[in-house]
């Protein structure tokens, strides 16, 4: 077991007590602030050679979302730590009654490569706020990314504490044979399920961020151009390479006739007439990633985009129409910079359409009857929704991100990636006087105590009467 | 015959069909829960009796009244707990509607366990329809009658399709796991607790694992012996000592253990008369496999009070060890029976120690007039809950979550843990369609002045 050594000595180290204390956690966080800073060139340097990342894009998701989810946490971390006094019952009313905020001890962390610092950075920031002791390990798929976390990250960090990992396939397989107090996966979900399967070898309670199809359903009545510029958006982004990118699109007809120009005038102003020359669009992260996505453009038929370049590993911003549910663009998630068009008469269509189908990360709905939206929101599951707009659902901290069936479980983002590093711990403490209030539960039983205790325990539903 | 598959296929068109989503009909159903366990109190107790030997009054106020008062919470709270929460927005979603939409997940499959046959099945089911799921409910098998009261009693009262009860041993646990669900929870042991998650992995199933351990008992000399030692005696041998969170075992200073001894000797003479056979509040074990493998403890110990026992009737006296060595083989499970072995630490490091070396347990127990000793040992230590100056308590308090950590479990329910254990929580943003100028700033191309800006 060649991780060994390292688990046992993280071990040692959390049981030490080190990193529970507030003021530990707050230095480590800030220790982690100073890295975005210091560090930012290279983070957009390292992202724009594993992917093309645009700076601007590399800016906003890679630095920016995790600073607002660091200051999020050093803005409220002591109130998060605390017990939290739970309201009480005739029996312990007079007891103390509150939860514990415990740290899980020894947490690892495995990040995939399309947002390699903020999917790495933000679990951590949570596993850190929660006092644990932690392992991350960074995608090998973004290799420049990788090193700069593996040789940089690491002085920004407590070795006795954190570790940071490097490891393929066959070595992140030996890595989930040790124990863990608990696992956070961010990937696929057949990966998802063999990391579970590890875990439960040691009863090790996991958070599975995994992905599937976003659908993004299109209503008649709408402002064109406003959705095809938010729908192009969320999709072109990062060259397609985003867990919530709206995956296809569900639309009438009449629509997708209005939607084709509206998308074309999209990419055209956001990218330029040649979005390859455009220094504000990505590229695929690898040559196997290329060809799997390139295979994606013999469905159904291209009507915008389409060119490739594999030496670059460039895919135009594309889409597609004329698609079949069985064509191969529609049965795995995309993950690249295409944009399928399906057809369906109406809302009922497509509500049955997203029902079919595994539930994913996120459902996307764009109408301007707010009825339209809701109706989508309450006949679908996903993990979240988001109406009238792509991917800004992530932005708010306060609300929870993370899938559901297939798409995964756990959720996290702002208190709750705290929450999900964290053991609510229920503590009752009593005081040893009173004894005679206890002497209704000790047997001898009677149905004389028997009453007394059914009177005093009733809670009684307000309005209803208690004559049987 | 059905096979799992038409059964779990069943639940899922039920589920798909919508009807249980609106809060009437889950209120309806929580309804008809309450009536079912009002009308057939009886036959409840009955099959209490017949399968644990458990006394009408104790398996009235651990199984029957537990239920009772979490069906009142659950229809007296749901409309709240079922409402959108609202989210603090920031600048760029202040004129958005941003909030958390709790959703049932689907279908849910609750494995119970068979100490608590009724309450541990019941309680998780009042949670999972309260949410809006569709149940599938695996009484233990091990309990003959209430698992035949239960299959016979919830279609009488509950929507056949929806809530069906399975019932069969491990060949027909194990094909009900092949199945795909949309949350399990188990309550039993950590080794099936480990088949259950691996069977769960396969279909990505978030799991709740009510397991087990051993509860330590840390009594401090300073401390009211007479009542900690009643206290720990009512928790220990409830249930014959068939409890997950029953104080294991005790952990003391040796100058104090005789007294110890003394005063469990007394409580017991208290609780259970002379002829402790005998008296009515007195359980017997479930079956002769436990009979035995408790029994199997007691070799080579110092019985200090107790050891008697009759194979036929199931029965084990409560009985107290005393000088037990960390390595003997009554240290080694859960022994989830009337046998309390006393292990003797020379103070409070010692104890941490000691406790912190082993397998976090599902519950800690500490005694001690001295309030920052007890927060000393909790803050020092881990387990699922934490009683102080009592055991058992804080499985009580709905209020307070109910579950281990590490070998002991994972997740928690009671009360509004519950229902949110049985839900998702789907973040939903709905944004205007107008206001375009507001978001022209996020798109390409991009500039250094709109990152500075």
């Amino acid at each position: 077991n060649p991780y060994a050594g390292l688990v046992s000595r993280l071990r040692a180290a959390w049981l030490s007590g080190k990193t529970r204390p507030m003021e530990y956690r707050v230095a480590r966080l800030e220790a982690l602030g100073r890295f975005l800073d210091e560090k930012k060139q290279d983070i957009l340097e390292a992202t724009a050679s594993d992917m093309g990342k645009p700076p601007f894009e590399a800016e906003f998701s890679e630095i920016l979302l995790c600073k607002n989810e660091l200051h999020e946490t050093l803005n409220n971390l002591s109130d998060w730590m605390k017990d939290e006094h739970v309201d009480r019952n005739l029996v312990t009313q007079l007891d103390s009654a509150f939860i514990r905020k415990d740290p899980y001890g020894v947490v690892l962390i495995i990040t995939p490569w399309n947002y390699p610092i903020h999917l790495l950075l933000v679990p951590l920031i949570g596993a850190i706020a929660a006092g644990n002791c932690v392992i991350v390990k960074p995608s090998e798929v973004a290799k420049n990314t990788e090193r700069l976390v593996a040789e940089v990250l690491p002085s920004y960090l407590d070795n006795d504490c954190f570790a940071v990992v490097t490891a393929g396939v066959q070595e992140t397989t030996r890595l989930l044979e040790n124990k863990f107090d608990y696992i956070f996966y961010t990937g696929t979900p057949s990966v998802g399920k063999i990391v579970m399967a590890a875990a439960a070898k040691h009863l090790t309670p996991v958070m599975l961020e995994l992905g599937g199809k976003n659908p993004c359903y299109v209503s008649d009545t709408c402002d064109v151009q406003n959705v095809a510029r938010r729908v192009a958006w969320g999709r072109f982004f990062n060259a397609g390479q985003t867990c919530i990118a709206p995956d296809y699109v569900l639309c009438s007809v009449e629509m997708q006739e209005k939607l084709l120009p509206a998308l074309r005038k999209a990419i055209t102003d956001f990218y330029g007439p040649n979005p390859q020359e455009s220094p504000d669009f990505g590229r695929i992260v690898g040559d196997k990633h290329f060809q799997r996505v390139q295979t994606l453009l013999h469905s159904g038929c291209v009507v915008i985009g389409g060119q490739t370049d594999e030496e670059e590993r460039y895919i135009a911003p594309t889409v597609l129409v004329d698609l079949q549910p069985s064509d191969p663009v529609m049965q795995e998630e995309i993950f690249g910079p295409i944009l399928p068009i399906v057809i369906v008469a109406n809302v009922d269509e497509a509500i049955d359409f997203i029902n079919s189908r595994e539930r994913p990360l996120v459902v996307y709905a764009f109408s301007s009857d707010d009825k339209v939206v809701n109706q989508v929101l309450e006949r679908t599951s996903s993990g979240g929704f988001c109406g009238n707009d792509t991917l800004m659902h992530v932005t708010l901290t306060s609300l929870p991100f993370g899938g559901i069936g297939n798409s995964g479980l756990g959720m996290y983002h702002g208190r709750f990636t705290f929450d999900t590093f964290t053991h609510h711990r229920g503590c009752l403490r009593r005081s040893m006087g009173r004894e005679a209030l206890n002497a209704l539960r000790y047997p001898p039983y009677s149905q004389q105590k028997l009453g007394i205790v059914r009177a005093a325990s009733e809670v009684k539903r307000k309005g209803a009467c208690t004559l049987l | 015959m059905e096979t799992m598959q038409q059964i779990v296929g069943q639940a899922r068109a039920a589920f798909n069909s919508g009807r249980c989503r609106s809060l009437g009909f889950r209120m309806q159903q929580l309804k008809a829960l309450e009536r079912m366990v009002q009308e057939k109190e009886k036959e409840i107790l009955a099959a209490l009796k017949a399968d644990l030997h458990k006394s009408g009054p104790s398996a009235y106020s651990h199984e029957i009244l537990g239920v009772l008062k979490e069906l009142a919470l659950a229809m007296d709270k749901l409309p709240s707990w079922a409402a959108p929460q609202p989210v603090k927005r920031d600048l760029l979603t202040m004129r958005d509607e941003a909030y958390v939409c709790p959703e049932p997940l689907g279908v849910v499959l609750i494995i119970g366990a068979w100490n608590y046959p009724f309450v541990l099945v019941m309680q998780p089911l009042i949670g999972a329809i309260a949410a809006g799921n569709a149940v599938v409910v695996k009484p233990s098998e091990i309990c003959e009658n209430m698992a035949r009261l239960v299959s016979d009693l919830l279609p009488q009262y509950l929507d056949q399709e929806l809530y069906p009860v399975v019932t069969g041993g491990v060949p027909e646990t194990t094909e009900l796991l092949k199945q795909r669900f949309d949350h399990i929870l188990y309550t039993g042991n950590s080794t099936v607790g480990k088949i259950v998650m691996a069977a769960a992995a396969k279909h990505l199933t978030p799991v709740t694992l009510e397991l087990g351990g051993k509860s330590p008992c840390y009594i401090d000399k300073d401390c009211d012996l007479a009542v900690a030692c009643r206290r720990i005696t009512w928790g220990k041998y409830m249930n014959c000592g068939q409890t997950c969170i029953a104080p294991d075992y005790i952990l003391c200073d040796p100058s104090i253990q005789s007294e110890v001894v003394e005063n469990i000797k007394a409580t017991l003479q208290e609780f259970y008369g002379e002829d402790v056979k005998s008296s009515p509040d007195y359980e017997r074990i479930v079956n002769k496999r436990h009979f035995k493998r408790i029994l199997g403890l007691l070799d080579g110990q110092k019985i200090a009070h107790g050891g008697e026992a009759d194979e036929a009737s199931c029965f084990i006296a409560p009985t107290i060890l005393t000088d037990v060595s960390p390595e003997s083989k009554v240290m080694e499970e859960e022994i989830f029976g009337p046998v309390l072995p006393i292990l003797t630490v020379k103070n409070v490091d010692e104890a941490i120690e000691f406790i912190n070396r082993r397998e976090k347990p599902l519950a800690l127990y500490v005694f001690s007039n001295n309030k920052k000793l007890i927060k000393r040992v909790i803050s020092e230590t881990f387990s699922g809950g934490v009683t102080g100056n009592d055991v058992i308590m804080h499985f009580f308090l709905s209020t307070l979550p109910f579950g281990g950590v590490g070998n002991s479990g994972i997740g928690a329910y009671h009360g509004k843990h519950s229902f949110e254990t049985f839900s998702h929580h789907r973040a939903c943003l709905i944004r205007d369609l107008k206001m375009e100028v507001m978001h022209k700033l996020r798109y390409p191309p991009g500039s250094q002045k709109k990152v500075d800006w």
